[in-house]
């Protein structure tokens, strides 16, 4: 190609050349604009570095060692391992116990709920918060948010049915803790301070209110116990070594199935104490969840056994000899004789 | 023609399309840990979840122990401001004690010691060694000058004090001693700076004193209804560099959220030696977390 050819390629098609050439300049300034915050991948003896300084490299394989052996809040067991645990707990849940249709909607529910709240409170980095949320509890990211609900719902079947198939769980704590299932309404006042007349009027309305309507559901309006509240001022099952403040205690245990209480001052105000039930049949058959919830604080390894037992049945494999060893001290589980 | 030249301008958009930010996994992230049913947990399923966490306390003490170790070496004082530390946290936890650094993670007390304790007498060193080779900025900012204060409440006694200083050969402290009253500034000489916390009216004067020698007015402190007497000895840190070292090096200031508040020694001493020792990070989601813990990670 000669001089005088390239001359008129040039007047022939100068226009698309000087459109071309603009958009390759912007294409480059883009690209170099997007790129140059980049954070760029290095690796050293195939090993991924986290970060370099002074020559020396600090890798992904160090930081694992270091993050799995730090001690988790039980102050005795490694972060790795609890975190293997809430792994393979995941995955022996949600293949061991069948999804209902039930457990579905309320797991779908909760799920709308939950990313409703996450995109009012995150805005629109929502997706980019729960991706680091689920993964810290050892699922892959967001994509994983319905999962999460379901296996939720999974455990808490897994829990219940257990329970219900081992009765002498409760029956120990029904014959050894006197347990009651108490709901109360809050009026809260300073501690070793005078009722105000505002306060006063409150508690006055709350028993003219309590002489024809349902105490729950006055509590649901009226208690100032936020937690309770939302479920008709329900406490669940409460045991004789738990650890509610004394005068409501005492209070309680007084009271018979049904019976309704005065205004009872404890340090956080004046509550009105209710016995939903004292009859073992009736927390068994109306209040599984807060039978389950007793039973298993008073058997605190109890899930994880229960966990261990379905991974059993489904074949689990721990492959790393001292992982298991590990795992298996956590859950509580008698380690294997060599 | 035209399709040739179009079709280079579009492949220049690809230059975009394969640049984003990077995540570190562990060499042998495919290692099957746990098998249940047909699914796997691998060790880099592990990792991912471990960070996700967002401790990040172990790379920033990687980072920390790379700099002491290039530039303090454990000597005898640190070791001795170590021990002093230990002993400190010991008295002050008390039966807490093993709760307490077990609660941070460690084991034993050992390991503890050497990760915080040793390693925090190590970079309050460092924050010197940033301070000597960045005197001449700093003193800008900070304006150490050598003087001596005192103060006195009465009006006639303060009149007499500032006539007996301004005296040839007159000594100072002893003025102090004679006039003064019982408060924070006794007339002994000591190194002020913009942080020292000095009465308003008496900062100024040291400050914009062009030579040394005694004020010659009395300064009054409306607010305190006092009188100080002041006496600029050296408002050359030149004449004093090792003292103003020291002195720059323990001003405390405390980190702050607000744009443009001074930063704290000791975070522009770690981002100084992280500029000068060609630190790189290479995880965006590592990064993110150390910048959420603070601004001296910034690349």
């Amino acid at each position: 190609m000669n001089i005088e050819t390239i001359k008129d390629i040039l007047k022939k098609f100068w226009f698309v050349i000087l459109v071309g050439t603009i958009l390759v300049a912007f294409a480059i300034y883009f690209a170099w604009d997007t790129n140059k915050d980049t954070i760029g991948a290095k690796s050293a003896d195939g090993k991924d570095v986290i970060f370099s300084l002074a020559n020396k490299n600090y890798t992904a394989d160090e930081y694992y060692d270091e993050l799995f052996s730090i001690t988790g809040s039980d102050s005795e067991t490694p972060s790795g391992v609890i975190l293997a645990y809430t792994m393979l707990e995941r995955e022996v849940v949600s293949q061991s116990v069948k999804a209902t249709d039930e457990m579905k909607k309320t797991a779908e529910e909760n799920f709308e709920a939950a990313e409703a709240s996450f995109k009012s409170t995150q805005g629109k980095n929502y997706e980019s918060y729960m991706d680091t949320e689920l993964q810290k509890l050892g699922y892959s990211g967001v994509e994983d948010f319905e999962d999460y609900f379901l296996d939720i719902e999974k455990a808490k079947k897994m829990m219940n049915d257990y329970v219900k198939d081992n009765p002498e769980l409760f029956d120990k704590i029904y014959e050894e803790k006197s347990p009651r299932v108490i709901s109360h309404i809050l009026v809260k006042v300073e501690k070793d301070k005078d009722v105000t007349a505002e306060q006063q009027a409150k508690m006055d309305k709350i028993d003219e209110l309590l002489k024809d309507e349902d105490f729950g559901k006055i509590a649901k309006e009226y208690s100032e116990d936020t937690n309770s509240a939302v479920n008709n001022g329900s406490l669940g099952i409460q045991t004789s070594d738990s650890s509610l403040v004394s005068e409501f205690k005492d209070a309680a245990w007084k009271l018979k199935d049904g019976e309704v209480s005065g205004w009872v001052r404890t340090e956080h105000g004046y509550h009105k104490i209710k016995i939903d039930t004292t009859k073992k049949d009736k927390m068994l058959k109306d209040y599984t969840d807060a039978v389950v919830t007793a039973v298993q604080e008073a058997n605190p390894n109890l899930r994880k056994k229960v966990v261990w037992e379905k991974a059993e049945k489904l074949s689990v494999e721990i492959k790393d000899k001292d992982l298991k060893a590990q795992l298996l001290t956590y859950m509580g589980v008698e380690t294997e004789k060599e | 023609m035209k399709k040739r030249i179009l079709t280079v301008a579009c492949a220049s958009l690809l230059l975009v399309s394969g640049c984003s930010n990077a995540t570190t996994q562990v060499k042998d992230d495919d290692k099957v840990l746990i098998k249940v049913g047909d699914e796997e947990i691998t060790k880099g399923d592990i990792y991912t979840g471990l960070v996700a966490q967002g401790n990040i306390t172990p790379v920033q003490r990687a980072m920390s122990e790379i700099l002491v170790d290039k530039l303090v070496k454990v000597d005898d004082d640190i070791k001795k401001q170590a021990d002093e530390d230990l002993a400190y946290y010991k008295e002050m936890y008390g039966d807490q004690w093993e709760t307490t650094y077990k609660s941070y993670g460690y084991k034993d007390e050992e390991a503890f010691y050497n990760d915080v304790i040793l390693l925090n007498a190590r970079m309050n060193k460092l924050t010197s060694l940033y301070v000597k080779d960045n005197l001449a900025e700093l003193v800008k900012e900070f304006k150490p000058r050598k003087a001596q204060v005192f103060q006195v409440k009465d009006e006639e006694k303060a009149k007499k004090a500032l006539e007996a200083a301004k005296k040839k050969d007159a000594d100072f402290a002893a003025i102090a001693k004679e006039y003064g009253d019982e408060g924070t500034y006794n007339g002994s000489e000591a190194i002020y700076n913009t942080n020292s916390g000095l009465p308003d009216v008496v900062w100024k004067y040291i400050e914009e004193a062009d030579k040394n020698g005694v004020v010659d007015n009395m300064l009054q402190d409306p607010s305190a209804e006092t009188y100080y007497i002041v006496k600029v000895t050296e408002k050359d840190y030149k004449k004093f560099k090792e003292d103003a070292i020291k002195n720059i090096s323990e001003i405390s200031i405390s980190a702050s959220t607000e744009e443009n508040a001074p930063k704290p020694l000791a975070d522009r001493a770690f981002a100084y030696f992280l500029d000068k020792y060609d630190y790189s990070i290479h995880d965006v989601n590592i990064y993110q977390d150390l910048l959420s813990s603070s601004s001296k990670f910034e690349k």
